[in-house]
């Protein structure tokens, strides 16, 4: 039962920064390999919130969350402004997160390399489920509106997105802003749930587990990567049974799936069952459309 | 295929889920360790000399008519994997104790689980202070570990400096991402600069860097008689020792037991003749000799320090164990942290172990000083504590 | 003086190392418009392919390299033909193939790191003098590699300008869908691509194993090479290699006169503003002119 609690409150710190990942890279179509950085942002601030400032525990939480998202700005701005997409925006991504690592460690008032200790220990699993659910509502209902919409056209067709009328750079923007304080929330809540912050918990293996979990989700989708976030956090644990061939399987299941189900493990589509009925209809038209139309979207 | 292929996936996820469960009287044994990630060399030797003793154990009957059970899993070197791997053994699998993690970022959180969980932990090479005790000094009941601490480490290897080699001026090269490193060079130099020495240039790197000129040139352009190469692991001082000596530099280094490894000297013995280290054990020691032999000649791998570690921690665990046994008739996790709390002189793998109760520190564990000398390790100097 | 000219002369020899990496990344980029993740992977592939045909086969040096190098070649052929050629076919975004990878990154690494181990391995020492010129002091084997990777990347210009093979890749290069309707493989430029940086990060894994050492992570510079060949604008092959030298240099010089704890900072800042100012890096002038 404990160990249930455990993959529950670390499956739910999952759950929410893959959501915003989801949007940004499943949605946005853009692809980042430093959002571990977001989630020490507002790991670190979330609890410096807390510990220096005696704000609430839930209120430092979500303002840890602001904080990364205002911090994703110093990337997002000029990147977008000069129209980066594909493998140079995640270089840039990398690049920050790595940066952001480096000026923690060597940052004594928040403990440098030897970590921050003694964050109490407040996210349980009630918070973390509170947390989750009402972060996964507002990102449904972010996905379907309006904005929403608007992201997923610029992934398809950047160009045609934009004589369309839609304001490629201030959407772009919202969505990684948007994405930066859904990982600073799960960032806050790792801390407190840890309750001790080390810039070595945010490296890049964290970034692309993060990454992997949009994989096997499916793009364009919140339930897939829901879903196989909590589930991701379970296959390590599963894994364990093939023990050192882990990373190997981790690997080639990467391979297989773009190759044979890029639309994901469980192959459906959005959190409403319309639109799980419409993905059907449409899925024979998938592979064409597809290729098409993502493809130029990126050049 | 596609439909195949994903019912295939899921049906391996649910495997996963329904393994593990039986109940004999076993003495399960977690082992939380690194064999993947750069750093793989350090839980590798490790695994198999526990699985060998264990065997050993248990082809002997066992404690008290348990069979012994190590369950291993691995962290990948990643601090989360560390936790959930510790969670995963402490709440799932419920052993009765765990050995590991090696490292002191992964150790600190997993003390509040030990505890959380009131099964003992003892970590092997988290050497900082705050593995075992938290800020205010209070000591986490659950946690343990076999190794010395960084500031006593620091200490030392300054004061044989300052004293023993009458070295006056040094510089530093520390990788800044490691607490271990930043540590001791932070314990160092406050006891160096005590005695009247100076640490002449302060230079650092990150985890992982392979490329360490730019640092040493810039060394070499100061008077510094030596250089305090602090690092996690062997890589790094391979790697700066070579470079250093396609430099011409010409200095020596001094280290720490995050050296130790047999690949350093087969890697840069010739260019760290000379060099000082300290450790708690080492392998040149002549009780590990036979064992060395044997271990190479059967799994083609040598055993390392981590090796020797962990089979203290399981050492300790079993002293636990028949302790648990003579006192309430039952191997008990409470038995066990009880057991190695106030355990005395007890011979274990590498030396006799008494455990300090207020810090869960191991008592007066002597420092090594060794030099590598003909690319071997010579030991110099045994230095005592003085408290 | 001599700090400056030292820093210089490794930041150089850095560079060296990179460029050929960077140029790897740009020939796969110019043709494909992808960054080919799983350069990592076949760089360590080379690195241990030389060391094993050394100390196992007992091969001597130079057809150990040749051995390690062709090894490398095949494996990234093997590469392109399992991870991207379906993806390429389909047509897929280019978000798949950068996730497939690096997929297949990470396997050979881990297989690598089962099968071998993950220790250190000392290559064996072809030659460890040092020259010694005015106080400033420079590596046999640094001088080696700058020219070996010199004269590679002379080839490499031979190759694509001087034959016609050359002109079909550049063709390629150019519009991969048109050149494909004029009659040209692109199945067949995939493989010449892709055996070409696989030779490319084979010589350069071979080197990096020769001057630090053999062991699965040596890869992890691939991502300083990626990032010079986007500072010197991502398909451009001069721009990848001045990309490197400069990045090589600049983060020896900031080492050695700033400070060394803040380098990688230095490094992706530079990156930043480069990108923010230059968002075709210093040489991709215009996406259509990329060889």
């Amino acid at each position: 039962m404990d160990y249930l609690i455990t993959v529950g409150i670390l499956g739910g710190i999952n759950i929410i920064a893959a959501m915003g990942l989801a949007i940004l890279t499943g949605y946005t179509g853009l692809f980042s390999l430093g959002h571990a950085a977001f989630m020490a942002v507002g790991g670190y601030s979330s609890a410096l919130l807390f510990m220096k400032l005696n704000v609430p525990f839930i209120l430092a939480v979500i303002l840890g969350g602001f904080i990364a998202g205002i911090v994703s700005l110093f990337i997002g701005i000029p990147t977008f402004r000069s129209q980066l997409t594909g493998d140079y925006f995640a270089i840039a991504t990398y690049g920050f997160a790595e940066a952001i690592r480096l000026i923690l460690n060597k940052w004594a008032y928040v403990g440098g390399a030897e970590g921050m200790p003694g964050i109490p220990k407040l996210s349980n699993v009630w918070v973390v489920l509170g947390f989750t659910v009402v972060l996964a509502y507002l990102a449904n209902n972010f996905t379907h509106s309006q904005h929403g919409r608007n992201c997923v056209s610029i992934k398809q067709d950047e160009v045609a997105a934009q004589m369309m009328g839609v304001n490629v750079f201030k959407t772009k923007l919202m969505s990684l802003f948007i994405s930066a304080v859904y990982c600073g929330i799960a960032g806050g809540l790792m801390g407190f749930y840890f309750s001790y912050l080390i810039p070595a918990l945010f490296g890049s293996g964290r970034s692309s587990d993060m990454l992997a979990s949009i994989v096997f989700g499916g793009m364009e989708s919140l339930i897939g990567p829901i879903i196989t976030s909590f589930l991701l956090f379970a296959i390590p644990q599963l894994l364990y049974v093939l023990d050192k061939y882990r990373l190997i399987v981790y690997g080639l299941l990467f391979v297989v799936m773009m190759i044979f189900r890029p639309q994901g493990l469980l192959g459906y589509r959005q959190m409403s069952v319309e639109d799980f009925k419409r993905t059907i209809s449409s899925f024979k038209n998938r592979f064409k459309k597809q290729g098409s139309a993502a493809d130029k979207g990126e050049q | 295929m596609k439909k195949l292929l994903s019912i295939l996936l899921v049906a391996l996820l649910l495997i996963g889920t329904l393994s593990g469960c039986s109940s004999k009287k076993e003495l399960k044994i977690g082992f939380n360790t690194q064999l993947t990630g750069p750093d793989s060399y350090i839980g590798q030797a490790a695994k198999i000399a526990l699985e060998e003793r264990v065997e050993e154990i248990n082809k002997a009957g066992g404690i008290g008519g348990y069979t012994l059970k190590l369950i291993t899993y691995d962290s990948r070197s990643e601090i989360t994997d560390a936790v959930a791997a510790a969670k995963r053994l402490l709440e799932q699998d419920k052993v009765h104790a765990m050995i590991g993690p090696e490292w002191t970022g992964a150790a600190v959180p997993i003390a509040q689980i030990a505890n959380d969980s009131k099964i003992p932990v003892i970590a092997t090479t988290a050497s900082n202070v705050s593995v075992t005790v938290d800020d205010d000094g209070n000591v986490y009941p659950y946690m343990f570990r076999t190794c010395f601490i960084d500031p006593y480490q620091g200490y030392a290897l300054a004061d044989y400096a300052y004293v023993d080699m009458g070295l006056r001026k040094v510089a530093s090269l520390t990788d800044i991402s490691a607490a271990y490193s930043v540590g001791i060079q932070k314990y160092f130099k406050d006891h160096f600069e005590e005695l009247g020495g100076e640490v002449v240039a302060e230079e650092g790197y990150q985890a992982n860097d392979q490329e360490f000129r730019a640092q040493l040139s810039k060394i070499d352009q100061t008077d510094a008689e030596a250089i305090l190469v602090p690092t996690p692991t062997y890589r790094d001082i391979a790697l700066i020792a070579k470079q250093g000596a396609a430099l011409n530099m010409g200095v020596i280094y001094l280290g720490v037991d995050g050296w130790v490894a047999e690949e350093l000297l087969e890697m840069a013995g010739p260019e760290l003749e000379g060099s000082i280290l300290t450790s708690g054990v080492s392998s040149d020691q002549p009780q590990f000799a036979e064992f060395n032999k044997v271990f190479e000649e059967k799994h083609g791998i040598k055993p390392n320090v981590y090796a020797y570690y962990a089979l203290d921690a399981l050492e300790m665990i079993v002293y636990g164990a028949n302790e648990s046994l003579k006192a309430h008739n039952e191997i008990t996790a409470q038995g066990i942290r009880d057991a190695i709390e106030n355990m005395k002189d007890v011979q274990l793998f590498t030396s006799k172990m008494t455990m300090e109760p207020d810090t869960h520190n191991p008592h007066n564990k002597p420092a090594l000083i060794i030099e590598i000398k003909d690319s071997n390790w010579h030991q110099l100097k045994m230095f005592e504590p003085e408290s | 003086m001599t700090l400056f000219l030292q820093q210089l002369v490794s930041g150089i020899s850095i560079g060296s190392v990179y460029a050929l990496l960077a140029v790897g990344y740009a020939l796969v980029y110019s043709v494909f418009s992808f960054t080919n993740w799983a350069f990592d992977a076949f760089m360590v592939v080379g690195a241990f392919g030389a060391f094993y045909a050394i100390t196992d086969f007992k091969l001597p040096i130079p057809l150990a390299l040749l051995f390690a190098i062709l090894f490398t070649m095949l494996v990234s052929v093997f590469v392109e033909r399992m991870a991207y050629r379906p993806l390429r076919i389909r047509e897929a975004p280019r978000l798949f193939m950068m996730i497939s990878a690096m997929g297949a990154n990470m396997s050979i690494i881990n297989i690598i790191n089962l099968q071998f181990g993950g220790h250190f391995r000392n290559f064996p020492q072809i030659t460890g003098e040092t020259l010694s010129v005015g106080g400033i002091k420079i590596g046999m084997m640094d001088v080696f590699a700058a020219v070996f990777s010199f004269i590679t990347l002379i080839l490499l210009w031979i190759f694509l300008y001087r034959t016609k093979m050359g002109l079909g890749i550049r063709a390629s290069a150019l519009d991969l869908l048109t050149s494909g309707i004029m009659g040209i493989n692109n199945d067949m430029v995939a493989i010449i691509i892709f055996g070409i940086s696989g030779i490319l990060s084979g010589v350069a894994g071979v080197f990096y194993g020769i001057k630090y050492a053999v062991f699965p992570y040596l890869g992890l510079v691939t991502i300083k090479a990626m990032i010079a060949s986007i500072i010197g604008g991502l398909g451009s092959l001069p721009g990848a290699v001045v990309g490197s030298l400069l990045l090589g240099i600049l983060e020896t010089l900031v080492s050695g006169y700033i400070s060394s704890e803040w380098r990688d900072l230095f490094t992706f800042s530079l990156l930043i503003i480069v990108l923010l100012f230059m968002p075709n890096g210093l040489f991709g002038k215009s996406t259509k002119e990329k060889l």
